[in-house]
């Protein structure tokens, strides 16, 4: 248990402060004196180990008594001080002299000792030392009147410590007060003070110097304490025990072999420091499998050719095939309403939140306008093809991702971009398509994050984007906060989370915010106060959603539709995910796959209205959800065979088995045209329908009637009065203002064989207001002559558009009973309110 | 017409408000999570879980005024830290007006009979923290230099962890973690205690990879020649701490950023709500007088600056945002704004939630490092303490600035009692 010293490594073992210290133990004290001025830390050198052989305290230790009288030590009465400070504690005394001749040996060694130091170690620090913070206010300008120290330090010790007895109490009384410290000291070893100075400095300011030189300081104790360094306005003092080790801060040698007390749980804590609570930071992440070595650059041809060829599957008869939808019409309109301020151009019905069809408008603003591309919907279309193009890259790095495997990537994304099914509802203007983007982009920065929280930032924002677009995608978010849980690291997790959950919610919130801010989250129908006018609101169109029946879609109905189209992928989506959440349970991101396909597929069997297009978002799914699966089981494959090629062989196998029966299947969309059936009908309104007609249509025409410019106004005016058959049907602005519920204001029905279906479901009553508006356009269509009609081969069946005429009852029937607008902008048609249209602006 | 242009001029002015609002709640909460930003960040905190055989000498400053309640046990808990006292000098730094609390620390250096435990007592102006460590830089000899408060509980193997840090890495200054630990005595405790657990777990460290570092004020271990080189601390400023940061900063000296849940100096909160202003007081207006004294000006990158810049008015631009939530909401009622815009007026308020929702999960983490219990009931309190907090904060920056204008730069000093060693508000 032996411990050895050595001195510190930077300067002798000195008492405190004597870093400071210079020239003193140089033999340079004069000059020292004059470079420094009298305040300024004091300067000592020889000290090195603190001998105590000083008798006990005379006095019984007593904090208390403590005053800025004694810190002075004017009070301490002088006899007291010799008899407890005949010997001094050898170290305390810097520059001591010697009381006795004995002790001026000793110091006299010590001094020899060092100066035979080297002269750099002690100064190092010196001259960095700024005098401002150092030196009390009015020490410089006594300065002049000080005197240099005639003598070495030694001598300017014992003339202080000589004319310690005198002492005089104004002086204490002003030093305890002034804020002028420096008054009361203009001795020239001033600049000298060091640990043990007497107290008597004051004094030897006030008589002067040179008197009594030959005597030795007396060390400060009292009450067992030791004033170890004095100034003018501060001191130090510890606790003075005879025989005490007197050379603080000593370092241990390097031969320590045991650390007494220093160490006393060292061992203990090495051996417990593996279970200490280290951050877990263990990121989920795959590594690229390494078997095949394939450079980026050819990993990077490679997917730009599969997406050419993505790009070519989806572009190749887009503009004829399939059949401009109902919603395609819608989102267009919106698109285009949103570039002239408003949500959509009739009442926006929170039917869907608005950011689908702004991006799109966002697109129109890019392109020039609705008809770029021909029709309105084309225009649409063209913007698609990036979605749907987007969403192959992101479903391959995805993959990738997950797996390591190119091959599987590469299969993931042939089967989910030619899957007939993608291939037919990915060309078509739909919410989902945009949506699912968003949410694989999301997916793919929750996979790609390594765990780093912009990402996953990102990741939450982006899905926000997805149910933005289309609200059913809220459905994912569990499976989605499951993913965003595991792809962050356990250190992390917690705030990731947060941030995740509260980014999506926020991002979603802005929607009912929407509603909020325009006064539309409450349904008129419960009559609040403050509600004063008839609107549509955002939970009445959710309570209505709830409620929606499966007449517009059944899930059977799609089923037989998926069935026909793409019976495998319908296969694989339904079974696949099983294999994956049973080998979830060893791996989780097949149980995060697995959850996310199951909670969409979960959405459209609940039984609710299910449109055939709503598996948009199940393919991409699927897709991971299959090459993960196969990947697995192949490289259980691997584990038998030893050679990693053959899983790759198999992959690509499988992809070149997909992609040509996925070609074949798809086959009559690559040649039909049923889009021709409805583009003859809206030529055949531009060449035959008077301008001022009240047209009742499907929406997929609604802008290329509208809009000068469209495929159905050519060069002439616009349609004032085209107006989409759900409006009329549901909207009072128009059945009550405009139509003034007589159907004999309607003058032309364009419909096809889905539009005719819907009239059959318009409620005869028990709607909106009165019953007798429900049946406007059933009571057209009682009084209607068909006039034109337009056929096409439409997958198996025949696509048939019919323009009817309404012959009126009576002769000129007046639609306009508002103002029309020159321009033909929607906004500015008044629908018999303008106040109406007014609101329906941007504004809250 | 010209009515018009200035509604469009106030218009622009709401909105430039508004965006930076936005923007500095995101940056703070972008400097809140900075640590769990990646999950490489998590061994910025780490501690050494082996030390090294002590081999520097630590000099302890231990400023008190008035903290007769804890000092003399602070000073034995300093006193008992695993390391050879005779590396440690430790220096209880009184002014001589303040009998009771050297009456403690005389009583203490009694019985422990240390010469390295020494009690340090001045009689000049100003009074001053920094003035007082000041002094107590002139007569102290250990390599490193460190400051505990009078009520602080460092951890026992504190000083070894610095040794070992010190020795394994090459740094000029360790800034070791501190922690308010009373996180539920009084109701504005829990955003205290978070506030301190934010940014010394990570705001720090955001700061650090900036290169523009406002210290803490206590726990900050720094080499006694590099103190000696900047002159110590500034006497004038009303937080040294900070101002030290930035010419530590300034000097281009490395700064090391130690959090370690296990090896926190442990700390109080202000007991009292006056307190707790007179405190934030204190601190804004040491900012002020940072801000002024323009130090921050000579930093090297334009980052650097506009991160001191930002730190420094924080406090006062808060204030200023708090004042301007009434405004908004009176303006978002008075005046009929487009959808867009006042959809951007709750941009800020998104913010504000997110932080609440932080700081419970702050909440969660604190208490699991520290072993403490969850309970929902505390959340409750801190969800209801959220906005009264911001106003606290405010006030204290207002006062700041008010006796910044007035003149007034004497040191309001905060009252310590021990809440954080199991005493009681009395």
């Amino acid at each position: 248990m032996t411990v050895t010293y050595r001195p510190t490594e930077d300067q002798d073992p000195q008492e405190p402060g004597s870093q400071h210290n210079a020239g003193a133990g140089t033999g340079a004290g004069p000059d020292d004196g004059k470079d420094q001025p009298p305040g300024s830390t004091p300067r000592l050198s020889e000290p090195i180990r603190r001998k105590v052989v000083v008798k006990p305290p005379v006095t019984p230790p007593s904090g208390t008594s403590f005053s800025g009288q004694e810190s002075h030590g004017q009070n301490s009465p002088a006899s007291n001080q010799k008899q407890a400070l005949e010997q001094l504690p050898i170290g305390a005394l810097p520059n001591p002299a010697p009381l006795s001749s004995n002790r001026a040996q000793t110091i006299e060694q010590l001094r020899a000792a060092a100066l035979s130091a080297p002269p750099g170690l002690s100064g190092v620090s010196r001259p960095a030392v700024p005098e401002s913070n150092w030196q009390p206010g009015g020490e410089q300008t006594r300065r002049p009147n000080t005197p240099a120290p005639p003598a070495p330090a030694v001598s300017n010790w014992q003339q202080r410590v000589e004319q310690a007895p005198a002492t005089s109490p104004a002086g204490s009384a002003s030093a305890t007060k002034t804020r002028e410290p420096g008054m009361l000291r203009t001795a020239p070893g001033a600049g000298y003070m060091a640990y043990t100075a007497a107290p008597v400095e004051t004094s030897q300011q006030g008589q002067g110097q040179g008197q009594g030189q030959g005597q030795r300081p007396k060390p400060e104790v009292e009450n067992g304490n030791i004033i170890l360094y004095r100034t003018h306005n501060f001191f130090l003092r510890t606790s003075f025990r005879p025989g005490q080790r007197q050379n603080p801060l000593r370092k241990p040698t390097g031969q320590t072999s045991v650390m007494p007390r220093v160490m006393p749980n060292q061992g203990k804590r090495i051996a417990s420091s593996e279970t200490r609570l280290m951050p877990s930071v263990t990121v989920n992440t795959t590594r690229q499998t390494r078997a095949i070595p394939i450079p980026a650059w050819a990993e990077a041809i490679m997917v730009v050719i599969s997406l050419m060829g993505v790009l070519v599957a989806h572009a190749y008869n887009m503009f004829n095939f399939p059949r401009f939808e109902l919603d395609e019409g819608t989102y267009m309109a919106n698109a285009w309403a949103i570039t002239q301020g408003m949500l959509s151009p009739y009442s926006y019905g929170y039917g869907h939140p608005p950011l689908g069809w702004i991006q799109i408008a966002g697109w129109l603003q890019l392109t020039g306008g609705p008809f770029t591309f021909g029709n309105a919907i084309n225009s649409g279309r063209v913007f698609m093809l990036f979605y749907a193009v987007g969403s192959a890259l992101l479903v391959y790095l995805i993959v990738r991702r997950m797996t390591g495997s190119r091959s599987a990537a590469l299969l993931a994304l042939a089967i989910f971009s030619f899957s007939p099914l993608s291939i037919t509802y990915q060309r078509q203007v739909f919410l989902d398509n945009i949506a699912t983007f968003w949410m694989l982009l999301s997916l793919f920065l929750l996979v790609a994050s390594n765990s780093r929280l912009k990402y996953i930032v990102g990741a939450a924002l982006a899905f926000g984007i997805a149910v933005l677009s289309k609200e059913v995608f809220l459905v994912c978010l569990p499976a989605f906060i499951y993913a965003a849980w595991l792809f962050s690291t356990k250190f992390q997790r917690k705030f990731s989370m947060v941030v995740f959950v509260y980014a999506v919610i926020a991002a979603v919130s802005t929607f009912i915010l929407l509603a909020l801010l325009k006064g539309e989250l409450f349904p008129y129908s419960w009559r609040l106060p403050w509600d004063t006018r008839a609107h549509l609101s955002l939970i009445g169109t959710f309570i209505g959603q709830a409620a929606r029946s499966q007449s517009n879609g059944s899930f059977a109905e799609s089923w037989a539709i998926w069935i026909d189209n793409d019976p495998f992928i319908i296969i694989i989506s339904l079974t696949v995910p099983a294999f994956n959440l049973v080998y979830g349970w060893w791996n989780r991101k097949h149980l995060m796959a697995a959850l996310l396909l199951l909670s969409y597929w979960g959405l459209l069997a609940r039984g609710g209205q299910t449109l055939s297009f709503y598996i948009i978002p199940i393919i991409p799914l699927t897709a991971i959800n299959v090459a993960l699966a196969v990947n697995t089981i192949l490289t259980w494959l691997v584990k038998v065979v030893r050679f990693d090629v053959v899983r790759a062989v198999l992959l690509v196998v499988a992809v070149a088995a997909v992609v040509p029966f996925d070609i074949k299947q798809t086959g009559f969309r690559f040649y039909q045209h049923p889009t021709s059936a409805q583009e003859q009908a809206i030529t055949w309104i531009r060449q035959n329908v008077p301008r001022d007609a009240f047209i009742v249509t499907n929406s997929y025409p609604y802008l290329d009637l509208r809009l000068p410019g469209g495929q159905g106004v050519g060069d002439g005016a616009p349609f004032l009065h085209a107006e989409v058959y759900w409006s009329v049907a549901y909207d009072p602005v128009l059945y009550k203002n405009t139509l003034q519920n007589n159907w004999d204001r309607i003058d032309y029905i364009v419909a096809d064989s889905e539009m005719l279906t819907d009239f059959k479901t318009f409620p005869s009553k028990g709607c909106a207001e009165d019953s007798s508006n429900c049946n406007i356009i059933n009571q057209a269509m009682q009084h209607v002559v068909l006039r034109a009609q337009f056929s096409a081969d439409d997958h198996n069946s025949k696509i048939i558009t019919y323009i009817y005429q309404v012959i009126h009852k009576n002769a000129q029937p007046t639609v306009m009973n508002g103002q029309p607008s020159g321009t033909g902008a929607i906004a500015q048609i008044s629908r018999g309110d303008p106040l109406t249209a007014n609101e329906r602006r941007w504004s809250a | 017409m010209i009515l018009t242009f200035v509604g469009y001029f106030l218009e622009i002015i709401y909105i430039l408000i508004i965006l930076l609002m936005v923007f500095q709640a995101v940056f703070n909460i972008r400097q809140r999570l900075y640590i769990w930003e990646t999950p490489e960040n998590a061994h910025l905190n780490r501690a050494p879980s082996v030390y090294r055989d002590p081999c520097l000498s630590f000099t302890i400053l231990l400023p008190a005024k008035n903290e007769e309640d804890v000092y003399r046990e602070t000073m034995q808990k300093v006193y008992d830290l695993n390391y050879p006292s005779e590396l440690m000098q430790i220096i209880a730094i009184c002014r001589e007006d303040d009998p009771g609390t050297i009456a403690e620390a005389q009583a203490k250096i009694d019985e422990l009979g240390d010469p390295n435990v020494q009690l340090l007592i001045y009689n000049d102006y100003p009074v001053s923290k920094p003035h007082g460590l000041n002094l107590g830089l002139q007569v102290s000899r250990g390599d490193i230099i460190t400051i505990f408060d009078a009520e602080d509980e460092p951890h026992p193997d504190i000083l070894n962890i610095i040794n070992t840090t010190m020795l394994n890495e090459d740094v000029d200054a360790v800034q070791s973690g501190v922690q308010l630990m009373n996180h539920n005595t009084r109701w504005f405790c829990f955003l205290n205690v978070l506030e301190y657990f934010f940014w010394f777990k990570s705001s720090l460290h955001f700061f650090s990879k900036i290169g523009m570092t406002p210290l803490g004020g206590n726990t900050v271990f720094v080499r006694r020649e590099l103190m000696e080189q900047l002159g110590g601390w500034d006497e004038a400023c009303l937080t040294e701490d900070a101002d030290l940061g930035i010419r530590l900063s300034l000097s281009h000296a490395r700064i090391r950023i130690l959090y370690e849940d296990e090896f926190v100096t442990r700390e109080e909160t202000p007991h009292t709500i006056k307190q707790f202003i007179k405190q934030r007081t204190r601190w804004n207006q040491g900012f002020i007088q940072i801000l002024f004294k323009g130090e921050w000006l000579k930093l090297e990158k334009l980052s650097q600056r506009l991160l001191a810049f930002y730190v420094l008015v924080l406090p006062e631009v808060q204030s200023l945002f708090a004042i301007l939530v009434p405004v908004a909401i009176i303006m978002f009622f008075l005046v009929k704004f487009p959808l867009w815009l006042a959809l951007l007026t709750f941009a800020p308020l998104y913010c504000f939630i997110l932080d609440i929702f932080l700081d419970v999960a702050g909440l969660h983490e604190f208490l699991k490092a520290h072993n403490q219990k969850w309970s929902w009931h505390e959340v409750f309190i801190l969800l209801l303490a959220f906005f009264p907090y911001q106003w606290l904060l405010s006030i204290g920056a207002l006062r700041a600035v008010y006796r910044a204008v007035k003149g007034s730069t004497n040191w309001e000093k905060t009252a310590h009692i021990g809440q954080h060693r199991g005493n009681v508000v009395a």
